[in-house]
């Protein structure tokens, strides 16, 4: 029960951060988004299994509040979780070494992968698809938006970690 | 069999093609009711993060214009001196107006039910898409209503109601199509977003007239939206693809990212 109200007492606040203050804040395109980092943090600190109806949750949750099409976020999260756990599996992943690259991999897969998906289903419920690349968002704004990405995900990756460790959650 | 189904790539797969079934089918309707009571839920912690954001964002734009404020007050009092004179010939204008108004038996215009709403959200893609404002079905807001700031700047329109709050589709949204003229030469067309990137002034007859400079109000054709309210000023003229129209680029005087208060046109279908 401690676990289901810290989690998503966390979520609340990362995604009201998220529809609130990231967007006016950051330079217009190039947004960072702290609810798919936060989703990614928590892939690697939880795991697959652990993790994976918890993302599928977030995901319809964050639809709703956000007007997005429902299970565009929970798609983007289940492939996140399921990336990194095929990775996870094979190989060490920790902050040092390898392992930084790894995280490095993650952030830009799951930048890719959000973009994507979103620009996929903005074209296809506007039925235009001349404008995805409008919406996928230039090389020069995915770069800016993926320096962003990586800052959020260290700041969150360690601040759900010292939570959890706070509230004794184990995984 | 047993293996396969307590495999992670089958679990995957199985949600995935759910989570498309939703994507494709779309019920948002369904979720309307756990959209209301979120949103009303949500709708003061927002507007307090968002108020707190822009306060940040203008301080920073302060800090970072100080150099530039000089040269715009040499530029104000230029424009306020030309302003004055041009309010004196208006005057004139407005009581011939009138006199033919009461003679026409036409309403006066301008003349809207207002509703005030703190934005509380926008959208997080950064496609400048929409806005969330802390009023909804409520305070008597309906789909459709018009959106506006500083007494008539046109920003967008109301697309989905909830209890307490409701999303505010913007011009620069690719969905987002008002009718419009311009004020100058009484061109028509249409204005439609450009992916947050701006608005384009559409479908413009190739024998219509339009300059760079010229401002674009909207014609209240249709009947949506009241007509007279300002949209932009032409920056950019080119041919449309098929080269059969005229397209414009419209300048927006406000940037509505950063705006914080907004009102609701209410009752004017």
């Amino acid at each position: 029960m401690k676990k289901k109200v810290v989690y998503f007492l966390i979520f609340i606040v990362i995604a009201i951060f998220q529809l609130s203050f990231i967007p006016v804040i950051f330079e217009k395109k190039a947004v960072a988004d702290a609810v798919l980092m936060a989703i990614l943090a928590w892939s690697i600190l939880d795991g697959f299994f652990a993790f994976l109806a918890w993302a599928i949750f977030f995901g319809l949750f964050y639809d709703i509040i956000s007007y997005s099409v429902i299970g565009t976020h929970a798609l983007i999260f289940l492939v996140v979780v399921y990336f990194v756990s095929f990775f996870s599996r094979r190989f060490s992943v920790e902050m040092k070494g390898f392992g930084t690259i790894l995280f490095l991999l993650f952030i830009l897969v799951a930048t890719l992968a959000s973009n994507a998906t979103i620009a996929t289903i903005f074209v296809w419920k506007m039925q235009n698809f001349h404008g995805f690349w409008q919406s996928f968002g230039s090389l020069k704004t995915v770069m800016i938006q993926l320096v962003y990405n990586t800052f959020l995900f260290l700041i969150l990756f360690m601040l759900i970690r010292k939570i959890k460790q706070f509230f004794a959650i184990e995984v | 069999m047993q293996g396969i189904i307590s495999k992670k790539i089958f679990k995957v797969v199985i949600i995935a093609f759910f989570l498309i079934g939703l994507i494709i089918t779309n019920p948002s309707g369904f979720f309307n009711p756990a959209r209301n009571v979120f949103t009303t839920m949500l709708a003061p912690f927002q507007k307090v993060f968002y108020s707190f954001a822009v306060g940040i964002e203008q301080t920073g734009d302060f800090l970072g214009s100080i150099g530039q404020l000089k040269h715009e007050n040499e530029e104000l009092m230029k424009n306020n001196q030309q302003l004055l004179t041009e309010k004196a010939l208006l005057r004139d204008v407005d009581n011939e107006n009138a006199i033919l108004r009461e003679q026409l038996d036409l309403l006066p215009r301008g003349s809207y039910e207002l509703t005030g709403a703190f934005v509380v959200s926008q959208d997080p893609n950064g496609m400048g898409n929409w806005l969330e404002i802390d009023k909804g079905s409520s305070d008597g807001i309906e789909k459709g209503d018009s959106v506006i700031v500083s007494k008539g700047i046109l920003i967008g329109r109301v697309q989905e109601v909830n209890v307490k709050t409701s999303k505010v589709v913007l011009l620069t949204n690719p969905a987002s199509t008002v009718n419009v003229t311009s004020l100058k030469n009484g061109t028509k067309g249409v204005v439609k977003g450009e992916y947050g990137l701006g608005i384009i002034f559409d479908m413009i007859l190739q024998t219509d007239a339009i300059n760079i400079g010229d401002e674009v109000i909207t014609s209240g054709i249709g009947g949506g939206i009241p007509r007279g309210l300002y949209v932009g000023t032409v920056q950019e003229i080119h041919p449309s693809s098929d080269h059969l129209f005229q397209q414009a680029v419209v300048i927006s005087p406000v940037q509505a990212s950063k705006l914080r208060i907004l009102f609701v046109i209410k009752n004017n279908k």
